[in-house]
């Protein structure tokens, strides 16, 4: 008997050591949650990785933060004139070359906007008509040269909010360790980069735009970079009113769009955060080309409860989510 | 002969068998051999806090201003001190990598389980 059971637990032993664990956060070494670029980021990876992306962070956070007396974007806003370190002005540079090539529906010069609403305050407010006139003029007359860096006068201001994240994630990507599997979740922007320990596809759950605690479907991707807008995002309620903090740079309200959520995957991070925020705001009057660009992927979902992605994105709906994925018709 | 026919006595076969069925069930079956079933991870501060989803509670947790409550399987923050109250709101959730957060009181809470699948993120 006993060495039946020698033989019995040997056996045991050996078969239970081919078990796979299919709980990928375990394959990280380091997993750590922190605060930072007014959102929560949840980066996983090697010791190293993780450490060198929490230091990224911080710094750019401390350029970044218009709200934050010595930061590099409020010493222009301000009009200081002090020297700008070089991530800023690559930044900028960046941001107003993405402004060119897909237009200005999207724009870091719009900062005099989320000023007029308060929004980065605990007190975000519906402003009077006047407050939003005088904010657009101040925007249309705001003159900012990419040479010097600054505003030739009191008009304009900076906002960075809707680059800020993909530009972060890039700075990430640089300086990661080669095919180490990292991923650096900043909620809105993430970075998905190397290959997984198991050989398989990352996975992204894209959440039901109406109900926080509901998934539509998930997203299989190969590394890259991965930008949501709309859905989930931050809002504030006023009169029972529910306004997003993506604006109609025209109007200066918030966007009047049919999407609830636009999700963007590409090969570059700022690319990634600028695009799912216009393609969001354009609504699906403008989605049509945006589903054909072959340099992205997109994921959108409109208020009538239906999903519409590019041929090359890899989307799993979810069995009775409420949507529908549908086909993209050009009229 | 009759030597060969006892080199493993019946009784042996059936401890070894039993033991190589019990193993493949292990691969081929994980979730009935993993430890644990769905929990909530709390994160706040310094604070790294595990509630188990297999018991309905209400609780507070120390260092967190917040009230969590835990039933049917799913949790959700019932009261933060926050102003906007996005995470109340987020109400309950219980698959796995889903999260609630609140940024104002730097507290998220995210769904684990002891093993099996679950997306790498959730977006949107």
């Amino acid at each position: 008997m006993g060495r039946a059971f020698f033989i019995a637990s040997s056996a045991f032993l050996l078969l239970l050591t081919g078990c796979r664990n299919a709980d990928t956060s375990s394959a990280f070494e380091s997993e750590r949650t922190m605060f930072v670029m007014d959102t929560a980021v949840t980066i996983k990876g090697s010791k190293n990785d993780t450490e060198k992306a929490a230091d990224v962070l911080k710094r750019l956070d401390g350029l970044f933060d218009r709200y934050n007396d010595t930061s590099d974007i409020s010493a222009i806003n301000s009009r200081k004139g002090t020297p700008l370190s070089d991530e800023t002005a690559d930044l900028i540079r960046q941001s107003a070359e993405l402004s060119e090539k897909y237009g200005n529906e999207v724009s870091i010069f719009a900062g005099d906007i989320t000023d007029c609403w308060n929004i980065g305050s605990e007190n975000p407010k519906v402003p009077s008509h006047t407050e939003i006139d005088s904010a657009l003029e101040s925007i249309a007359n705001a003159d900012f040269s990419l040479d010097t860096m600054s505003f030739s006068d009191e008009n304009g201001s900076i906002d960075v909010g809707s680059v800020a994240k993909g530009y972060a994630l890039d700075r990430i990507k640089s300086e990661l360790d080669g095919d180490s599997c990292c991923i650096v979740s900043m909620t809105s922007s993430v970075l998905m980069s190397g290959s997984k320990p198991d050989g398989e596809k990352f996975t992204a759950a894209v959440r039901d735009p109406e109900n926080g605690s509901k998934i539509i479907g998930t997203i299989r991707t190969d590394e890259c970079f991965l930008s949501t807008s709309g859905g989930y995002e931050r809002y504030f309620e006023a009169d029972g009113k529910r306004y997003s903090h993506i604006f109609d740079l025209e109007t200066g309200k918030p966007s009047d769009t049919d999407l609830t959520s636009v999700t963007v995957i590409c090969q570059i991070g700022i690319e990634s955060d600028f695009l799912s925020t216009l393609i969001y705001a354009g609504g699906t009057e403008n989605l049509g080309e945006h589903l054909k660009n072959d340099d992205i992927a997109v994921l959108a979902v409109t208020d009538k409860h239906e999903i519409y992605h590019s041929d090359g994105m890899d989307f799993v709906p979810e069995k009775d989510s409420g949507y529908a994925v549908k086909e993209w018709i050009d009229e | 002969m009759n030597r060969k026919f006892h080199f493993i006595s019946r009784c042996e076969a059936i401890i070894i068998g039993g033991a190589a069925i019990l193993a493949l069930l292990g691969i081929i079956f994980p979730k009935l051999f993993q430890k644990g079933e769905a929990y909530a991870v709390i994160e706040c501060g310094g604070v790294h806090c595990e509630i188990p989803l297999d018991k309905d509670c209400t609780r507070t947790i120390e260092g967190v201003n917040g009230i969590f409550e835990v039933k049917d399987g799913k949790i959700r923050i019932t009261q933060a001190e926050c102003p906007d109250k996005i995470c109340e709101k987020t109400g309950f959730i219980g698959t796995v990598g889903q999260s609630i957060i609140c940024v104002p009181e730097k507290i998220t809470v995210t769904v684990k389980s002891g093993g099996g699948e679950s997306a790498d993120i959730t977006v949107g």
